[in-house]
């Protein structure tokens, strides 16, 4: 009887052992994926940029298919230009997530949630090139006619992105308010707090971990969003000086330019990539270090 | 009505969809004591106290037809205000619930959304709570620190404490001590017995010994029904109904 | 499922592997062509026609602009490269025996919207429009508003054009930067205060081509020459083309050739006068 167990067991073992080298396998192949990748940028783009200097980023002149000189190969605006357009949608964007994932998780009746958390859910299948089509043929035309100008510019591309990373948002965000123990509810309504005054300061405080993982992933979805920004943006090389203004990202840049280049500039547009990498790893880096102090 | 009455409950029954969990309940809560609810799991204890501050609203598809009478007003009316209501009659869970904050946010949450800014006047009401509380001392030194640390005994005063720093009349318990060891328990026996000199008390217990011990009067729940009423030596020694008298001498339960 | 992924790896590894080397060869009836986005829809009727006429044959045309292209026939990668502008003296330096030959001329034309009332504009206007000297409509007779110039991208061969015949070398300033022809033109289409700049042959009723130094881009104006903006297209060879290279650029020089592409919105280079020094020397 002992015997036969042992005997089972050691069978299951075996399987078991390759199963997990299996999935050995497979992890290591993602992680190799990601070092491929993170190898291949930085052999194209670091050479350029030590070739280049600082001027790199600090350069506001961007003439890249003219012969190399001194400030012609300069990120400047396009850096700034990215930041302004991630952070101007996650602005935009988080307050309107988090309200909507609040009214899905604590006010919105059944009937209300089963038709809105689909449609939500269908809003991040939809493909950026329709996006990037809706802000051109509607929004786009409205900024020109309310505003003046181009039409394609920051306000735009912010538009658009923040309605891109909403699905996100709200559905990380609504999920973390569920999650939130019904104890904690209960307890601050059993005191006479209102329901908005229990959301405010006992849910979403409870739910901040996930809200703010919710916003990182937003943030993530921004910075790296390309055809939908490349389609509004108007695609500029300057610092915008209103936000009816066009605007040029990283991504947009690269994907515009990158049929054409060849020789500095591919490797320019290689180490824009490289800087890209960067920021979101410095932005990705900082948000976790804020919701980790966040939750002690 | 008596001076002595501070909730007086007449006829009430309330239904889970077509489950009746309470059956036609009469019952006057004296003020200033402690008075305990018995009986067996599932018997209506939870959803009687629930009642008394209208927290079943949270729940879907109920109904309820009688009367709650507190000061001098029907507080099962659609225009009462749950929220002061609520203030006045506050309620201490089974499991003790803590917000995941510090210590003092958690006393100072009450206060502060009822309103008080005033950085002194929020120490003085920690404090005090905390004091009524008998938790002061074993946390004074430590209030900035997470109130998830606390041990579940410590937790639960922390919930009183959180209780009273909103100035209640009436606490309800639900079975405030059943998830603590004996220790933690004797302690919150002890403080209800300080409390019962400011406050009006019900208190949901399955624990007899517990009902004996802390409460003037007890009433014994069954399937819905208020079978009997009486102050606790009464109850527990002379019981007038059969039922009664097999459940406190254990013959089931 | 995942067991699937490192051979769907080695897998995808070989296909681009042969694809790779496929591209690189010319032989048994298959021809590369490479480069310019203005040439391509062009160079695709060609290729279309020389099929038919050719049964066996295959003819790839691929984008990537001009640049790419020559450095394709260079490397070897395409037989031919297709440009929008004339080879350029850095990239003789690097392939010396680069061969271009002009197969037909095509005008840029400055569009506007239909409802500006600007019809014609100088040479020197065009120029100040575009390194931001001149901002408002009414400084070229237009109504007073802001001009938003629209400009195609870094390493197009028709920014390319418009740099070299236009601004004279000098640096466009301002604008937003749209990625095709057809972006472009919907753009102008929509805002009454834009300008922008495509291929004459790709101008439709949706937008509206200024006349420049007096001259609208017609067939006649950019053969004779009095339509200032305009280009040469090229098919870029390395050395003299041989095989299919030179039976598909004999096919575009001759009359059936020259005939689609005149019918395709270009200007046929028999057409043209005084035909750049490559088409001379090719003839």
């Amino acid at each position: 009887m002992a015997v036969r167990t042992l005997k089972r067991s050691r069978i299951k073992d075996a399987k078991g052992t390759t199963i997990e080298l299996i999935l050995l396998l497979c992890a290591v192949s993602a992680v190799a994926a990601i070092f491929l990748i993170i190898w291949f940028i930085f052999s194209e783009g670091l050479p350029f940029v030590l070739e280049a200097g600082p001027q790199f980023l600090t350069s506001s002149i961007w003439l890249p298919t003219d012969s190399f000189s001194d400030g012609s190969w300069g990120i400047f605006p396009i850096l700034v230009g990215s930041l302004i357009v991630t952070f101007g949608a996650i602005g935009i964007g988080t307050p309107l997530g988090v309200a909507c994932a609040v009214f899905l998780a604590e006010i919105a009746p059944p009937a209300v949630r089963r038709v809105l958390v689909p449609s939500i859910n269908a809003l991040a299948g939809v493909p950026s090139v329709v996006y990037g089509f809706f802000g051109l043929v509607v929004i786009v035309p409205w900024i020109r006619g309310q505003f003046g100008g181009f039409g394609t510019s920051v306000f735009a591309s912010w538009v658009i992105l923040s309605i891109m990373i909403l699905p996100t948002i709200i559905s990380i965000s609504t999920d973390s308010i569920r999650a939130v123990p019904r104890e904690y509810k209960e307890g601050s309504l059993a005191m006479g707090a209102t329901q908005w005054q229990t959301i405010r300061s006992v849910m979403i405080p409870a739910a901040s971990s996930g809200i703010i993982a919710s916003v990182i992933l937003g943030m993530g979805r921004a910075i790296g969003e390309t055809m939908a920004v490349l389609m509004v943006a108007g695609n500029a090389v300057s610092i915008p000086n209103s936000i009816f203004a066009p605007v040029s990202t990283l991504t947009a840049q690269i994907a515009l330019e990158m049929g054409y280049a060849a020789g500095a500039h591919r490797q320019a547009l290689f180490a824009m990539g490289m800087v890209l990498f960067v920021v979101i790893m410095i932005l990705t880096g900082l948000a976790n270090l804020a919701s980790r102090r966040r939750v002690t | 009505m008596d001076d002595n009455v501070e909730i007086s409950v007449k006829n009430l029954s309330l239904w889970f969809g077509k489950f009746q969990a309470l059956k036609n309940i009469s019952i006057a809560i004296p003020k200033n004591e402690v008075t305990a609810l018995i009986g067996p799991s599932g018997c209506g204890k939870s959803t009687f106290i629930k009642t008394l501050d209208r927290m079943n609203d949270l729940v879907d598809n109920v109904r309820i037809t009688g009367e709650v009478i507190y000061k001098g007003r029907n507080i099962l009316d659609d225009d009462t205000d749950v929220v002061q209501l609520r203030k006045e009659i506050g309620m201490v869970f089974q499991k003790p619930n803590p917000f995941p904050k510090s210590i003092y946010d958690n006393v100072a949450y009450g206060p502060r959304v009822h309103g008080i800014k005033d950085r002194k006047a929020l120490n003085d009401i920690v404090e005090g709570s905390l004091r009524k509380a008998a938790l002061w001392d074993e946390v004074s030194d430590r209030l900035n620190e997470s109130a998830l640390r606390l041990s579940g005994g410590q937790q639960q005063r922390l919930c009183i404490a959180r209780l009273l720093a909103v100035e209640p009349n009436v606490l309800l318990m639900d079975e405030p001590a059943s998830a603590l060891d004996p220790i933690a328990t004797s302690k919150i026996e002890d403080l209800l017995y300080e409390l019962k000199r400011e406050y009006t008390i019900i208190i949901v217990t399955h624990n007899m010994q517990q009902a004996a011990r802390v409460a003037t009067h007890t009433a014994f729940f069954l399937l819905g029904e208020l079978i009997e009423y009486a102050s606790t030596i009464d109850l527990f020694e002379r019981p007038r109904d059969k039922r009664t008298e097999d459940y406190v001498t254990g013959k089931f339960g | 499922m995942k067991r699937l992924f490192p051979i769907l790896l080695v897998a995808v590894l070989v296909a681009a592997a042969v694809f790779e080397a496929g591209c690189a060869s010319n032989s048994a009836g298959k021809l590369q062509v490479a480069g310019s986005t203005s040439v391509q829809p062009h160079a695709e009727v060609l290729a279309r026609a020389f099929q038919q006429n050719n049964s066996g044959t295959r003819v790839y045309v691929q984008g990537g602009g001009s640049s790419a292209g020559i450095q394709a026939v260079g490397e070897g990668t395409a037989a031919i490269g297709m440009s929008s502008r004339a080879v350029k003296a850095s990239e003789i330096a690097t392939y010396p025996t680069l061969k271009p030959v002009a197969i037909a001329v095509d005008g840029i034309a400055m569009i506007v919207n239909p409802k500006n009332p600007v019809n014609n504009l100088t040479m020197n206007q065009t120029r100040d429009i575009f390194t931001g000297n001149i901002t408002n409509w009414n400084q070229v007779g237009g109504s007073d508003a802001t001009i938003n110039v629209i400009n195609r991208e870094q390493g197009s061969g028709t920014r390319d054009g418009v740099q070299t015949i236009v601004l004279k070398g000098g640096n466009f300033a301002g604008g937003i930067v749209l990625s095709s022809t057809g972006a472009i033109r919907t753009a102008v289409s929509q805002d009454v205060n834009a300008i922008g700049y495509i291929s004459s042959a790709e101008v439709d009723s949706s937008v509206k081509a200024v006349n420049i130094d007096g001259a609208a881009p017609t067939y006649d104006n950019i053969a004779n020459r009095s339509y200032k903006i305009q280009r040469d297209f090229f098919f870029v060879t390395k050395g003299d083309p041989s095989g299919l290279a030179s039976q598909f650029i004999n096919f575009t020089l001759g009359a059936g050739g020259q005939a689609l592409l005149k019918a395709d919105g270009l200007v046929s280079i028999s057409d043209a006068q005084n035909a750049s020094m490559t088409t001379s020397a090719t003839k």
